[in-house]
């Protein structure tokens, strides 16, 4: 899976889950989402374990400050 | 309902589909969309997808149902499984509005607190759902009974205090088991393991409940689901979620459809298809002698499903057939087939034509005089099933697997038909409905109606709502579309207290012919104020509307008001939309017409004080304790 397909799976994920009208970037935080509260971010995980298979440890779970690194961990679940 | 996706066209289709009818305005279509997939993508990211559509719909003002106030409270967080009840709502025909959400912690003042924001909020539906981390079941008690005695009775007195202070319809949910044991086996087989004494938590709950009171049972739904999928004590430990967000769909589907069985509306016929359905083959083409049944594989499934079918009418469900054929092919296999199952006396209605299925279906609901909103509809074909889906939307269509192996299974997973009580008039149902066709019959033959009614030999017998009558008269007060009055909905709860009132009369009416005993198929309950009697309901059900039943129930009234030394009474008829048979019953019972409101309603009074109206000579009336 190239890391243009896993940003628009991504990107439906975040409209289903969070926001129809958001639009990701790698920089972009829960602080720019008004929706994207704690509990919505709960979602996002379970739903991106979802989607493509993986697990995140509970570490994991708390360490994505932003889409880039969210992006970065699921790149690094797929590749085993 | 899980488990029974249709494969035609995929989730994220559906969703699609939605959003692009939304877009457009059309509302209508994006609610039949959305109802799709609460009913057959149980995944949780289309259901939190769909769940916020919805919103942004019903906020538009375009869902048309009246809504149900709902207020969960609980030992863990529950705002996850509050977002996704409107959408579980949805599937199941209501519109839920969630009012209240409990907070970690706040289970016990809640429900003590009478000034809680869970009584304040004013729900007439309260979910208890705590969670089995809130119990306090130590590790091999000294004496495991008594253990469970107390924790069945502090959860028993939370919801007597719960009772208290609201008469709404309570759901309980029970205990689920963890992943995992401590003695092996021996947390099941020993006296004080723990498995058997969440069992046994789980039973003394179930006694425990009362009027209005229901279970929803997530220790079976939980088990079904597979423990292991069920619980992620990631979303424990990280937010005190009780359950993996996979389960929360079918946790939601499971309470809103125990809502919709509460408020008297679950489903009550099933109609069938036969070829590749009920049997392997095409009876048309294959004969009587080459259809699938006994001895094969494939057969053996197709049994399967008839075996559950047996046991849905026994229950109280009617089945009717729906088939492309010819009368007499399709009636062959159960008249010449020794391994059928069903046989022609379990279906009360029996269509086999080459007419179009809705057409077929619109008949049989005409000939037993229900709605088509009580209506299920299986078929092996997903043709037919679309085709019936987009005529018939009130219609519930399960979705079917391809593999007639997993045929049973998706029609015993379907919740529309679930009952919270049984009563005796459910197990007898499918021989009022056949004697009533019978008496349909009778009719063609009398010279007159009025002969037709006297050959009939009717007896009623008229009792007050009280505790043996007051879940039948509920039943008849939340599903009765046709033959009543005003549709005024109440549960079982206020019913009883509306009753309890000194200045009400409230009735059922029994009615027994030489046919068949049709057990309580009326309710009137009337209030007695400042001299005058208003009847502020008047029902009966549709299988015995033309028998004269109303002039028998209105006598018994009249009696009763000149009893209380009233002579004045009023009625009023509420046009719903669906009772259009009714809008001349006052007329036709003798009442003088008192106005007309802007909504279409008319108001009607009757003076017996200026003549009574001639008593029903048709029913017999008898005393309660001679027909019982």
């Amino acid at each position: 899976m190239s890391g243009d397909e896993i940003r628009d799976e991504l990107q439906a994920i975040f409209r289903d889950v969070i926001d129809d009208e958001v639009v990701i970037t790698d920089e972009l935080t829960a602080n720019d989402v008004e929706r994207w509260d704690s509990l919505a971010h709960i979602n996002l995980i379970y739903a991106i374990e979802d989607q493509f298979g993986i697990e995140f440890t509970q570490a994991e779970m708390a360490d994505m400050a932003n889409v880039g690194e969210l992006q970065r961990h699921v790149v690094r679940k797929l590749a085993g | 309902m899980a488990g029974h996706g249709e494969s035609a066209t995929a989730p994220a289709t559906l969703m699609d589909r939605a959003r692009r009818a939304e877009g457009v305005g059309d509302d209508r279509a994006a609610l039949m969309e959305l109802r799709e997939i609460a009913l057959t993508d149980p995944s949780f990211r289309s259901w939190t997808a769909a769940s916020r559509l919805l919103e942004r719909i019903r906020t538009a003002g375009s869902v048309q149902r009246p809504p149900t106030r709902v207020a969960v409270i609980g030992t863990s967080t529950l705002d996850p499984l509050a977002a996704l009840l409107p959408l579980a709502g949805h599937g199941a025909d209501l519109d839920l509005r969630v009012v209240h959400v409990g907070g970690i912690g706040q289970y016990e003042t809640e429900a003590l607190d009478p000034g809680s924001k869970l009584y304040t909020s004013d729900p007439e539906v309260i979910v208890l759902a705590p969670d089995l981390r809130a119990t306090s079941l130590s590790m091999l008690p000294e004496d495991g009974t008594d253990e469970v005695h107390s924790e069945i009775s502090r959860w028993t007195s939370l919801l007597s205090a719960v009772r208290r202070h609201t008469d709404a319809t309570v759901l309980h949910l029970n205990f689920v088991p963890p992943v995992g044991r401590v003695l092996g086996a021996l947390d099941s087989a020993h006296p004080s393991g723990r498995r058997r004494l969440i069992r046994d938590l789980n039973l003394g709950l179930a006694d425990a409940l009362g009027h209005d009171e229901h279970l929803v049972d997530v220790d079976t739904l939980a088990c079904e689901f597979g423990l292991r999928q069920w619980h992620d004590d990631r979303y424990w430990f990280h937010g005190k979620q009780a359950m993996s967000p996979s389960a929360i769909p079918r946790l939601a589907q499971e309470i809103a459809s125990t809502i919709r069985s509460a408020r008297g509306r679950a489903r009550k016929c099933l109609v069938v298809d036969l070829d590749n359905t009920l049997w392997g083959g095409v009876v048309g083409d294959d004969g009587v002698e080459g259809l699938k049944l006994a001895g094969t594989a494939v057969g053996e499934a197709h049994l399967a499903l008839q075996d559950h079918l047996v046991d849905l009418r026994r229950r109280g469900i009617l089945l009717a057939v729906c088939s492309k054929n010819d009368d007499a092919t399709a009636r062959a296999p159960f008249e010449q087939r020794d391994d059928m199952r069903l046989r022609l006396s379990d279906f009360v209605a029996f269509s086999a034509s080459w007419k179009p299925k809705p057409e077929g279906i619109r008949a049989i609901a005409d000939e037993l005089s229900i709605g088509l909103d009580s209506i299920v509809f299986v078929d092996d074909n997903v043709a037919e099933r679309a085709f019936v889906r987009s005529e018939l939307p009130q219609v519930d269509v399960i979705h079917m697997p391809a593999d007639p192996s997993g045929f049973a299974r998706t029609v015993a997973s379907y919740s529309g038909f679930d009952a919270v009580t049984l009563s005796a008039e459910d197990l007898v149902r499918t021989d009022q409905y056949r004697a009533r066709a019978a008496a349909a019959s009778a009719r063609d033959d009398a010279a007159s109606l009025d002969e037709f009614l006297l050959g009939l030999e009717m007896r009623c017998e008229v009792r007050p709502i009280d505790s043996l009558t007051v879940e039948r008269a509920a039943q008849l007060v939340g599903k009765t579309n046709q033959w009543n009055l005003t549709t005024r909905r109440r549960t079982a709860g206020d019913l009883a207290a509306v009753a309890a009132e000194p200045s009400t009369i409230a009735l059922t009416v029994r009615l027994v012919d030489r046919f068949v005993d049709h057990g309580i198929v009326g309710v009137l309950i009337a209030t007695v104020e400042n001299g005058a009697v208003d009847i502020d309901t008047f029902l009966m059900s549709c299988r015995v509307i033309g028998r004269s039943l109303e002039r028998s129930m209105l006598d018994d009234l009249v009696e009763r008001a000149e009893r209380r030394g009233v002579t004045l009474i009023r009625g009023q008829y509420v046009p719903s939309g669906r009772n259009d048979v009714v809008s001349d019953v006052f007329s036709n019972l003798g009442f003088a017409p008192a106005g007309e409101s802007d909504d279409g309603s008319t108001t009607w009074v009757l003076d017996t004080g200026q003549g009574r109206p001639r008593p029903n000579t048709f029913i017999a009336k008898q005393e309660a304790s001679s027909v019982r």
